[in-house]
């Protein structure tokens, strides 16, 4: 099925179009078609007729048209943009950045993003061609601001500035030389095995708390689950690892009393590698900024 | 929180680091349906696969996250719905086992709130039995006790019904094992209050007031607080008698040599009772047991 309307189901096309509103910011129903057909071919290239009109029809159309809108420069669309996300975007920034300069620094940027005020061969170079429907605008638009906020404010805080050093009379102190890394290869592979072990979702749940420090309440939110079922998960994943990781150092020859000496041993105990400590974000940005595609017609595809 | 071996998160670094820096980020598009739920299972597995690895998109995503108070709560799953998510799980093996065991967390939530499933730790299970030891320990020989003394005053509420009105005799006795500090089940309690009124209402010349393993709360607050125990006891004597408390009849517990330097003698006895859980008006006391005052 496609939904350009001249080319298959006109009746599914016709209503994906109408529910989307997007006659009132003056997308046509061909542009639009070629909107959904661009985001169906990305996200679901080999669905059969009918789960693509059903992926069609679980899209937010009614924001993805005006998304689109705004970001081919429908005035209409703007004012719309604006009255209902302009005041949502400052009170994001300072839930994200808790600073009330940094969360109007942070708002301002990527309003003039979104905008897109570096236009390019006189069309705008708005953000919001990348969005797709697939969640809420509001919601994508807190993950944009998010990752912004990742890739500028984030990485700023971790370069302590000369100034700040000399403030702290830390501008003298010189550095802890870097140790070597001497772990027990036999620990780290019954360990990368336990963890190769577990599903994604495990590891998302140890890495978030006890990498990230993260609350149980956080992780529950991001996972969609109830906070307890995440305290049981991690109760039941510190079980099985200490068990899984101490069956591994046995089968690798270790006796009982030497596999539980070596897997209580404190990693503090051995010289840590401090160099992937320090590399284990990203380089120097994390979520590259996108070259946003030439807009064809008014409705521009991914 | 559950502590993992310290050379797990050490790991888990060590694992970002290598992958992570190859791996192409989720758009922004990907991270919000994530986060909304929106995903395909597989597409699902494919953004979790990344966030395990990548710190900085799993800070992307908790900082997408909406405030606290705008945030829909995961709310419980209705019997529909779940049989609508394992039909669909169905398509996938790999997608099956994964709703399986999102459909078991549920499952544990409602064990934690009710009593659908005994999906109980070890700990809970201990902790029960513990409780039901409590209780066999305590609770029953204060009952069999009752039981065996057909002219006490406990056992009496069995046969205050034949039993003549009168007085306590001036010798009755207020017997104590020992000073308890426990409590007890608060039925006990209300058995043991009620046996003294009927058991000194059938006439009998004798009554002892023994302690238990209980810490009794007096369900009305006593009219004199200088003589809490002894108040306590005045609600089940009938009028014109009196419950005289030897207060050095037992052993304070050790507990009460520290206290004592911060706190009132009067208020030690009013309060705490010195320690004594509670006491039975008995007519003789068992061989062992404390006499701790006696009824005139």
């Amino acid at each position: 099925m496609s939904l350009r309307p001249q080319s298959g189901d006109t009746a599914i096309a016709v209503e994906l179009y109408t529910r989307s509103g997007a006659a009132a910011y003056g997308i046509s129903a061909e542009q639009f078609a070629s909107i959904l057909e661009a985001i169906q071919r990305k996200y679901a290239p080999n669905a059969s007729t009918d789960e693509r009109a059903d992926f069609c029809a679980a899209l937010r159309l009614e924001e993805l048209a005006l998304a689109r809108a705004c970001a081919a420069g429908d005035e209409r669309a703007w004012e719309d943009f604006i009255s209902r996300y302009r005041q949502k975007l400052h009170g994001m920034a300072l839930h994200i950045t808790r600073d009330g300069a940094h969360a109007a620094e942070l708002a301002d940027s990527l309003f003039a993003d979104l905008y897109g005020v570096g236009a390019r061969n006189g069309a705008r170079n708005s953000k919001l061609v990348f969005y797709t429907g697939r969640g809420s605008l509001e919601g994508w638009l807190r993950t944009v601001m998010a990752q912004e906020f990742v890739n500028r404010y984030r990485k700023q805080k971790r370069a302590v500035s000369l100034e700040e050093q000399t403030e702290e009379g830390a501008q003298f102190v010189a550095k802890e030389p870097e140790p070597a890394c001497t772990f027990d290869q036999r620990l780290e592979t019954a360990t990368d095995q336990a963890l190769a072990e577990l599903s994604s979702e495990d590891r998302y749940t140890l890495a978030s708390y006890y990498l990230d420090g993260r609350t149980l309440a956080e992780i529950a939110r991001a996972l969609g689950l109830h906070e307890s079922s995440v305290s049981r998960r991690l109760d039941r994943l510190s079980t099985g690892l200490r068990k899984r990781i101490l069956a591994g150092l046995r089968e690798q020859g270790m006796s009982h009393a030497q596999a539980t000496e070596a897997l209580e041993a404190d990693v503090r105990d051995f010289t840590l590698d401090l160099r992937s400590r320090l590399t284990q974000d990203s380089g120097s940005t994390t979520f590259p900024r996108r070259k946003v595609p030439a807009p064809d017609g008014r409705g521009s595809n991914d | 929180m559950p502590d993992v071996p310290k050379i797990v998160p050490h790991r888990l670094r060590n694992a970002s680091v290598q992958d992570a820096l190859a791996a192409t980020h989720p758009e922004a598009d990907a991270l919000t349906a994530f986060i909304e739920q929106a995903l395909s299972p597989p597409e699902r597995e494919g953004v979790l696969q990344h966030l395990a690895l990548c710190a900085d998109c799993r800070e992307a995503v908790v900082l997408a996250l909406p405030a606290l108070d705008a945030a829909v709560l995961p709310a419980a799953v209705s019997p529909a719905e779940e049989d609508a998510e394992v039909a669909l799980a169905r398509s996938s093996g790999a997608e099956l086992q994964g709703r399986e065991d999102r459909k078991q967390e549920r499952e544990e939530n409602k064990s934690r709130f009710g009593w659908p499933s005994f999906a109980w730790t070890p700990l809970r299970w201990a902790t029960l039995a513990a409780g039901i030891a409590v209780a066999v320990l305590v609770v029953r020989p204060a009952l069999e006790r009752m039981n065996e003394k057909p002219n006490a005053s406990i056992n009496s509420a069995q046969n205050h019904a034949s039993a003549p009105a009168g007085p306590p005799a001036a010798d009755s006795q207020i017997a104590s094992d020992v000073p308890r500090e426990n409590p007890v089940a608060e039925g006990a309690s209300k058995t043991l209050e009620q046996g003294p009124v009927n058991g000194l209402a059938s006439g009998k010349d004798k009554a002892t007031v023994n302690s238990s393993r209980s810490l009794m709360k007096p369900a009305v607050p006593p009219s004199d607080p200088e003589m809490h125990l002894a108040g306590n006891l005045a609600r089940v004597l009938p009028p014109g008698r009196t419950a005289k408390i030897d207060w050095d009849a037992w052993e304070r517990p050790p507990v009460f040599g520290w206290l004592a330097r911060h706190v009132a003698e009067d208020e030690l006895r009013r309060v705490f009772n010195l320690g004594i859980g509670f006491c039975a008006v008995v007519e003789q006391p068992e061989p062992g047991e404390t006499v701790i005052g006696s009824i005139r």
